[in-house]
């Protein structure tokens, strides 16, 4: 009762003040605003507020305002599906944006679908999102970020180095997810010698990390978000460890950025689906205008909804209407520049983008490579 | 591995510390149900708002770690005398279930206002202790670790000579046994709930001060130490300061052997289920709602 209670009052302070009028195009998104991710929910609302803010500089959209709303879900299945209901009835959006957290995510698919109003996943990773849209039967589901199997392909290929690895995760979707998919894809002489799943709260890896300390894996493959990531490689230091941490560690997060800077995660790397650092023209933009604004470079989420807004607003524009089936329609044949590269999607609607393989050297983060998807 | 002494020393030591940790952390809830019969709800707040009022003077006031602990500890005890004489206080003859929302209350205002004056994105904290370890016959000791064990047996020390020997401290005692006779023989109440609230806050921020350089800080991390107190002081018994430490660092170290020999899903399940075996086998606790030294 407790945390449900605050859950609800702090929705009510942090969005009572978004005032919309009736002609204006608006944006619903689900994300956390309260629990451990609810960093992530702020580069959601960041990203998705200067988005449409650049767009309304420029007149808008058929010169209708673009507004964005924002419900909390604290990441969960249940509050997700909520906050997409409250804003589907109540705030009668046109579009809705994807949840951090795949499991939210994969829950409010089929309120879209029922619905019959697009839903553009721009920051969850579960391949399922993939399998069960266009093709594979919710046409109203769109994915602008590579999924889980995408990136588990390139970071399997990868692992080939090692005798042995550990494996550390989140215990979501997510997390057991990702790593069923790094795992299928593994060289046979990769030797597997522990696997945990903690939960998303968790913030003490002392049992983990001595039972890693005496098994002395080579790397230790890792796949949990950025604020869990952090207190991980906070504590991986005090036991003066130097496996390097592999797969999906978010090393490009602002939140682990001094963890990085010590020098002492040097040789880590991770496969993303996106970094700040990335140095081209269209995403140093992009970049520039968010730490202008926000004071902190973009995070992967913050990019995402950024990217999904742009993405939604070109396909209004083709549709010349917010009419949800037009715009569907229009959403399928998108074929515009977006920061990564051309944003075009496949027959289940998941865009062919690129992937960041991404190098940890002297005390840095640098992107080493873009990986196309083969 | 599971065999080797140095792997289950190691497990050990992490359980010691980990679990002094948990009746540090817990000892406050302990304190104010033992003493005043009542439930705060905003414990974890009071933790957290430690912790982050550790970082305010640190990195605003550009104190030292050690000065910054002991100017927010007397912060909290003024925090917790207020919230004492607010909260509390006006609720005392009226229904268990007034304090219990009051407090709710108080959290859900104090998360969100951190959440509006530091913003949702984790912070950090260093203590010069943070990245020190030492190794004893290959078992790692981690300094900020063993500041919690050293923190622990001075508060708990200090706690117990307070009860014991000072005259508010012995009102305190006498409260726990019985209220109404306090009023007969004049013992302001209201002061010795004040005090209770100010004991309470100042350990609980300590907890937070001590425990949250080995962690992050954000708006919400209240809520895992909340989950870990009510444990600790179900499992010791409901008020019981001295079941609250034995009951912390025994699930200190059942939740190490879990996490070290099985896995971390495991070990996540143990506060609840000796929690859950606790209340149905004995409901009073392990040692009962006293407070006795």
């Amino acid at each position: 009762m407790h945390a449900s209670i605050k859950l609800m009052l702090s929705g009510i302070l942090a969005f009572a003040a978004v005032q919309t009028r009736a002609q204006d195009i608006k944006i619903g998104v689900a994300g956390p605003i309260t629990g451990p991710l609810a960093f992530l929910g702020q580069h959601i609302k960041w990203g998705g507020e200067l988005a449409a803010d650049e767009i309304n500089q420029k007149g808008g959209v058929l010169g209708r305002k673009l507004v964005f709303l924002m419900q909390d879900s604290a990441c969960r299945p249940a509050d997700g599906v909520a906050s997409a209901e409250k804003l589907l009835s109540q705030d009668r959006v046109d579009v809705m944006l994807g949840d951090v957290c795949s499991g939210s995510t994969i829950a409010i698919m089929p309120v879209m679908e029922k619905a019959q109003k697009p839903f553009i996943v721009t920051i969850s990773t579960h391949p399922d999102i993939t399998s069960k849209s266009g093709a594979g039967g919710n046409k109203w589901v769109f994915r602008t970020v590579a999924h889980d199997g995408m990136i588990a392909e390139v970071v399997a290929e990868r692992m080939k180095g090692f005798k042995s690895i550990a494996i550390v995760g989140e215990d979501t979707d997510y997390g057991r997810g990702a790593a069923r998919l790094m795992k299928e894809r593994l060289p046979a002489s990769v030797k597997i010698v522990s696997e945990d799943y903690l939960k998303q709260t968790e913030t003490d890896f002392l049992p983990v990390l001595t039972r890693i300390r005496a098994s002395k894996p080579d790397a230790l493959a890792t796949y949990v978000l950025d604020q869990q990531a952090s207190n991980l490689m906070k504590q991986y230091q005090q036991f003066g460890l130097t496996i390097p941490l592999v797969g999906r560690p978010p090393l490009g997060s602002g939140v682990v950025s001094e963890q990085v800077a010590s020098g002492k995660f040097d040789g880590s790397w991770t496969v993303y689906p996106y970094f700040d650092k990335f140095a081209e023209p269209k995403n140093q933009a992009f970049t520039r205008a968010y730490v202008q604004r926000y004071k902190q470079p973009p995070h992967y989420a913050g990019w995402g909804v950024y990217e999904g807004v742009q993405t939604y607003a070109d396909a209004v524009r083709r549709a010349g209407t917010t009419d949800p089936e037009k715009v569907r329609d229009a959403l399928a044949r998108s074929d515009f520049d977006a920061i990564l590269g051309p944003m075009r999607f496949d027959a289940n609607q998941q865009a062919r983008t690129r992937m960041m393989f991404i190098v940890v050297d002297k005390g840095a983060a640098t992107v080493k490579e873009l990986v196309a998807v083969k | 591995m599971a065999t080797d002494p140095v792997f289950l020393a190691q497990l050990a030591a992490n359980g010691f510390s980990v679990g002094l940790g948990y009746a540090l952390a817990a000892v406050g809830l302990a304190l104010i149900f033992g003493i005043l019969g009542q439930v705060n709800f905003a414990h974890g707040e009071l933790y957290m708002l430690g912790a982050f009022l550790l970082f305010w003077a640190m990195k605003q006031l550009g104190l030292p770690y050690g000065i910054a602990a002991v100017l927010m500890a007397a912060l909290m005890a003024g925090f917790g005398a207020l919230l004492a004489h607010v909260v509390i206080v006006p609720n005392l003859d009226r229904g268990f279930e007034s304090v219990v929302l009051g407090t709710l209350a108080v959290g859900i205002i104090l998360q969100n206002a951190v959440r509006l004056g530091f913003g949702a994105t984790p912070l950090d904290v260093a203590s010069p202790l943070e990245s020190q370890a030492f190794e004893i016959g290959g078992v790692l000791l981690f300094g900020q670790r063993m500041l919690v064990c050293a923190t622990f047996l001075a508060a708990f020390s200090g706690l117990y000579a307070f009860l014991r020997y000072s005259e508010i401290g012995r009102a305190m005692r006498a409260m726990a046994q019985n209220r109404e006779a306090c009023v007969m023989v004049g013992i302001d109440v209201r002061r010795v709930t004040r005090w209770t609230g100010a004991l309470a806050a100042a350990l609980t921020g300590l907890a937070g001060v001590v425990i949250s350089p080995l962690f992050d800080l954000y708006p919400n991390m209240g809520t895992e130490v909340v989950i870990k107190s009510f444990a600790v002081v179900i499992i010791g018994g409901m008020g019981n300061i001295w079941g609250a430490a034995i009951a912390g660092v025994a699930l200190g170290l059942a939740e190490s052997y879990a996490g070290g020999l099985g896995n971390a899903a495991i070990r996540d399940g143990i506060a609840f289920i000796v929690m859950i075996a606790m209340l149905l086998a004995r409901p009073q606790g392990l040692f009962g709602r006293t407070v006795r030294v």
